[in-house]
C-alpha cells in the first residue's frame, strides 16, 4: 500500500512535468507565429535541438509510461479494464517504433503518430468517462469497470490522464522534430541514415524562409 | 509532547483502522434456491421465483433478515467503489427522508463487492458519510450478490409480500423508476 503511494506521487511528477514540456514546445511555437524574431529564432532553436533529441525522449516516454502500467497492473494490482488494454496496445508498441524512428527508420514515424493519436482518443475518453460515468451505460461491470477511479491526485491526475499526458507529449515531440520540408530528402530511405541535423544552421536563415518552417 | 504527539496519532490510527473491519468482513448468509444472472436483454427469469432470504450483519453490527414475509421490499445491490452506486445513494437517501418511501414497503441495501484495494473503502465509511438510514447487509463474500444473481451496480431487486421476485433493474435509476419499483413491489 505505501510503495503503491509513492509510486502515484513519482508517475504525478512526471505527469506534470510531461504536460510542463508540451505547454512550453506549443507556447514557443506559438509565439513564433508572431511579430518578434526572438520568439521565431528560440522556435528554430528549440525545433533544432528536438531534431537531434525529440524521438529519443519520446522513446523515453514511450518507456516510462509502458514500465508504469506494468507496475500499476503486476504490482500494485489495478486490474487494467478495457480501455487500459486499448491503450496499452497503442502504447507497448511505441517503445519499439520510436526506437526504429531513432535508429533513422523514417517510414516509422507516422506508424508512431498513428499509434500515439489512436491511445489520446482512447485516454480522452477515459478520462471523461471518470468524470461522467453515465457516459457509458449507467452501470458498473461487477469484474473491471472502466468507470473505477483507482487513484486521484489533484482532482484530476488519475491513470488515463497520466496514459493521456504521455500519448500528447509524444505527439508533440514527434511534430516538433520532423524533418523540415526544405531539407533535402531521399525518396527511398529504408536503409539510409538519417542526416544528423535536418535543420540548418541559423546564420543561413532569413526570416522569410525561416518562416515557412513554423507548423 | 512530542512523543505524547505520536502516542495520540498511533492510537487515532489503531482505532481508525479497527473500525473499518468490524461490519466490512462479515459474510451474508443465504437460505433458498440461487437466482439465475439477469440476462441483458429479453425476459427476466427469475421473475416468479422465491427470493432467497439473506440474513446478515448490518453496518452498526446488529443482525438483518430481508426480505420479511408479509413486506414488499426493495433490495438495493452497492458497490463501495461503482461511481454509479456513489452517485445513487444519496438521491435514495434524500427520496427516503422525504418520507417518500411508502410505508408498507421496505428498502434493504447489501454492500457487496467489496474489495479493500479499490476506491471509497470501507462501505461502512462511505454509507455513514451519506447518512445512509436503511438497513444494510454486509455480504464480503458476495454470497448474497450471486444469490441474487447480480449482473452489473447498482442492483436492484422487487420482492412482493409473498416473497416472490417481481422485478430485477440495474443501474442508476431515477427517482421515478424507483417509486415504479416499489409499486410493482406492493401490487397484488
Amino acid at each position: 500500500m505505501h510503495s503503491t503511494d509513492v509510486a502515484i506521487t513519482f508517475f504525478t511528477f512526471l505527469t506534470v512535468l510531461a504536460n510542463l514540456a508540451t505547454l512550453g514546445i506549443l507556447a514557443v511555437a506559438g509565439l513564433a507565429r508572431g511579430p518578434w524574431p526572438v520568439a521565431r529564432r528560440g522556435w528554430l532553436r528549440l525545433r533544432r535541438e528536438l531534431a537531434a533529441d525529440g524521438v529519443t525522449i519520446a522513446w523515453l516516454v514511450a518507456t516510462v509510461c509502458t514500465g508504469g502500467s506494468l507496475w500499476f497492473s503486476e504490482v500494485a494490482g489495478f486490474v487494467p479494464c478495457r480501455l487500459c488494454w486499448m491503450q496499452r496496445a497503442c502504447m507497448y508498441p511505441l517503445v519499439v517504433v520510436l526506437a526504429l524512428v531513432g535508429l533513422g527508420w523514417r517510414r516509422a514515424r507516422p506508424v508512431a503518430l498513428v499509434l500515439a493519436g489512436c491511445g489520446a482518443v482512447v485516454a480522452t475518453y477515459h478520462v471523461l468517462l471518470e468524470h461522467f460515468p453515465s457516459l457509458d451505460s449507467g452501470t458498473c461491470d461487477p469484474a473491471v469497470p472502466c468507470t473505477l477511479v483507482w487513484f486521484e491526485r489533484w482532482g484530476f491526475i488519475t491513470l488515463p490522464y497520466m496514459a493521456l499526458s504521455g500519448f500528447v507529449f509524444i505527439i508533440t515531440l514527434l511534430l516538433a522534430s520532423r524533418p523540415s520540408p526544405s531539407s533535402p530528402r531521399r525518396l527511398d530511405d529504408d536503409n539510409s541514415i538519417d542526416e544528423e541535423d535536418p535543420v540548418p544552421p541559423l546564420p543561413f536563415r532569413t526570416p522569410s524562409s525561416s518562416r515557412e518552417r513554423t507548423p | 509532547m512530542a512523543a505524547l504527539a505520536v502516542a495520540a496519532l498511533v492510537a487515532v490510527i489503531v482505532a481508525m483502522s479497527g473500525d473499518d473491519s468490524s461490519t466490512t468482513d462479515a459474510e451474508a448468509t443465504v437460505d433458498g434456491t440461487p437466482l439465475p444472472v439477469l440476462p441483458e436483454a429479453g425476459d427476466d427469469p427469475a421473475v416468479g421465483r422465491a427470493a432467497p432470504v439473506l440474513q446478515g450483519q448490518d453496518l452498526d453490527g446488529g443482525q438483518v433478515t430481508q426480505p420479511t414475509s408479509g413486506r414488499p421490499t426493495i433490495i438495493l445491490f452497492l458497490a463501495h467503489w461503482c461511481p454509479h452506486c456513489q452517485r445513487e445513494v444519496p438521491l435514495v437517501q434524500e427520496w427516503s427522508d422525504a418520507g417518500q418511501l411508502p410505508e408498507d414497503v421496505d428498502l434493504v441495501a447489501v454492500a457487496t463487492g467489496i474489495t479493500s484495494s479499490r476506491p471509497n473503502y470501507p462501505p461502512s465509511a462511505w454509507l455513514e458519510r451519506e447518512h445512509w438510514t436503511a438497513p444494510t447487509i454486509a455480504d464480503a463474500s458476495g454470497a448474497a450478490a450471486e444469490a441474487y444473481g447480480l449482473s452489473a451496480f447498482p442492483f436492484w431487486v422487487a420482492v412482493d409480500a409473498q416473497g416472490t421476485v417481481v422485478e430485477r433493474r440495474t443501474g442508476e435509476l431515477s427517482l421515478a423508476e424507483i417509486e415504479e419499483l416499489a409499486a410493482a413491489a406492493t401490487s397484488p
